[in-house]
């Protein structure tokens, strides 16, 4: 329904309620004054069915009648029926509510200075909310402010409008300090304060405002930042376990087991520096280390470094060893095969692999 | 000893202990001082994440714009803000307490989710903002904060 047909709608329908509403009181009217005229002379009689009058007289100019629009109501003069019960739009009643008679230029943070529920007469504004079923029902607009629960049930942001938040951010930004420039960048914030600590808070509607879950603390470190050796690095992945992330090359201590967050973030630095210090710590039975314990393949120290070098000896006829080691072919055989050790069997690592080989052994293929 | 150095410092800024007490706590008098430098130090957080949870979304967005306005007004770098997806908890029961097997109704409860990430905040920023933005929570609307502090290897990390 487009927006001018809807408007006439309305309006007609206003009209014919204004019009019945008058017609009825007008003729109830008409019955009484003729019983109460009447009465006290000649009780018994009925009194006669009168012809029907609905409005005064109408004016006559040029030959046209004048329609009266405010159906004798006017304000100059006298009524036409002083008992006619009046209905004014809200508008007119409110004339004097708090809300028509602010001024434009008022201090809004004056007038809703905190959080409250709704309040009709102190809202200038249009407001409506709630449901209406069809088009027929309130004319297909949801209910006014006036007396409306639905506007009281929602929380309102009334206390927390543009000038609100500038009048009180004004006041409490003397309570903030700028961040140091020197760490712009999130890099910067790691090289120079490695260790990242995370705690949580909640907040709810509860019985309790404390919560179980605050008491988790979440340390993490990057394990480049410790400066370990390569042994003491292996070591301390080996201790950490699943607390390691070799993706981001992270460590991660969460700490849950003290009722207290403060207990927990003393007992994540504790778990760190226990950590730190006996992977820095060299046992006498590490060097007993094998190929199995290792982390990752090394060639150094591997069984198939000695192979190929005997093989490669043969072949090409050289008894220094570390000659044999610079030779080109074993390096590229190095590369290749650790590559398929350490990052697994692609089909690229092993296409590789096959050419290292065949180039090691001097075999031609068709 | 450092660690022990590092709660007594710590219980000695929660609990402000007169000076004569912390005497009493600390190893010796020069540790001491220097456990006064330490705690003049502000944290330092790199990340702090504001999740706020609530059943109208409409509301959360109001909140929004309230914490994109404070953070503004701050000088506080709001970093991104982020909308999951809502959560539906639903349930198929009874029409009826027992019996009539052929009438259910169903209830469905929805969960509307709005999060902030602000990035590099000194420590009393931190908690004007969120002391700010937590007073002003609406009803019947949730918050988990995670705050990630970024801190220095302790002294006895010696490298």
């Amino acid at each position: 329904m487009s927006l001018v047909s809807k408007f006439s709608r309305a309006q007609s329908s206003i009209f014919t309620i204004n019009t019945c509403v008058v017609n009825t009181f007008f003729s109830s009217h008409l019955n009484t004054k003729f019983y109460s005229t009447e009465s006290a002379e000649n009780a018994d009689e009925r009194p006669a069915k009168k012809e029907r009058v609905f409005f005064r007289e109408q004016d006559e100019v040029d030959g046209f009648k004048v329609f009266d629009v405010y159906m004798n109501k006017k304000k100059d003069e006298r009524s036409f029926d002083q008992r006619v019960k009046r209905t004014y739009p809200r508008v007119q009643r409110d004339r004097f509510a708090r809300y028509n008679r602010m001024p434009i230029d008022q201090d809004w943070t004056n007038v809703w200075p905190t959080a409250s529920p709704f309040k009709q007469t102190a809202v200038p504004l249009p407001v409506r909310q709630g449901f209406v079923k069809n088009m027929i029902e309130n004319d297909g607009l949801p209910p006014e402010k006036y007396a409306n629960v639905e506007l009281i049930k929602i929380p309102n942001f009334l206390h927390l409008t543009p000038p609100h938040i500038k009048k009180q951010c004004g006041a409490i930004k003397k309570f903030c300090t700028p961040w140091p420039k020197e760490l712009k960048t999130d890099e910067d914030c790691e090289k120079n304060f490695p260790i990242e600590i995370t705690t949580s808070t909640y907040i709810y509607d509860g019985p309790s405002v404390r919560d179980d879950r605050a008491r988790v603390v979440k340390l993490q470190i990057k394990l480049s930042s410790l400066n370990l050796d390569k042994r003491s690095n292996d070591k301390l992945i080996k201790l950490a376990e699943d607390r390691y992330d070799p993706a981001t090359d992270t460590l991660t201590l969460i700490t849950d087991r003290c009722p207290y967050r403060r207990q927990n973030e003393d007992y994540a630095n504790y778990l760190l520096t226990t950590l730190y210090y006996e992977s820095k710590q060299c046992e006498d039975w590490e060097s007993e280390i094998t190929e199995d314990d290792m982390r990752t393949f090394e060639w150094e120290k591997s069984k198939s470094k000695e192979n190929i070098l005997n093989t490669i000896r043969n072949i090409e006829k050289i008894e220094d060893e570390t000659q044999a080691v610079n030779l080109k072919q074993v390096k590229t055989y190095q590369n290749n095969l650790s590559k398929i050790f350490n990052e697994g069997e692609t089909d690229t690592n092993i296409l590789q692999y096959k050419q290292s080989v065949l180039n090691l052994l001097k075999i031609k293929t068709a | 000893m450092n660690l022990y150095r590092g709660i007594t410092s710590k219980l000695l800024l929660k609990q402000s202990f007169s000076i004569n007490q912390a005497k009493f706590f600390s190893v010796s008098r020069i540790n001491f001082n220097s456990d006064l430098k330490e705690r003049d130090l502000d944290d330092l957080y790199k990340k702090v994440v504001v999740q706020v949870r609530g059943h109208d979304n409409a509301v959360l967005e109001s909140y929004k714009n309230f914490v994109q306005q404070t953070s503004k007004e701050l000088d506080v770098n709001l970093n991104e803000i982020r909308q999951p997806d809502r959560f539906i908890e639903r349930w198929t029961i009874l029409k009826s307490r027992f019996s009539n097997r052929k009438h259910m109704r169903q209830y469905e409860m929805r969960t509307h989710f709005r999060e902030f990430e602000f990035k590099h905040l000194t420590g009393s920023t931190c908690d004007t903002l969120l002391e700010y933005i937590q007073r002003n929570l609406p009803e019947g609307v949730a918050m988990h904060v995670h705050k990630t502090k970024i801190t220095q290897l302790p002294e006895h990390f010696n490298n």
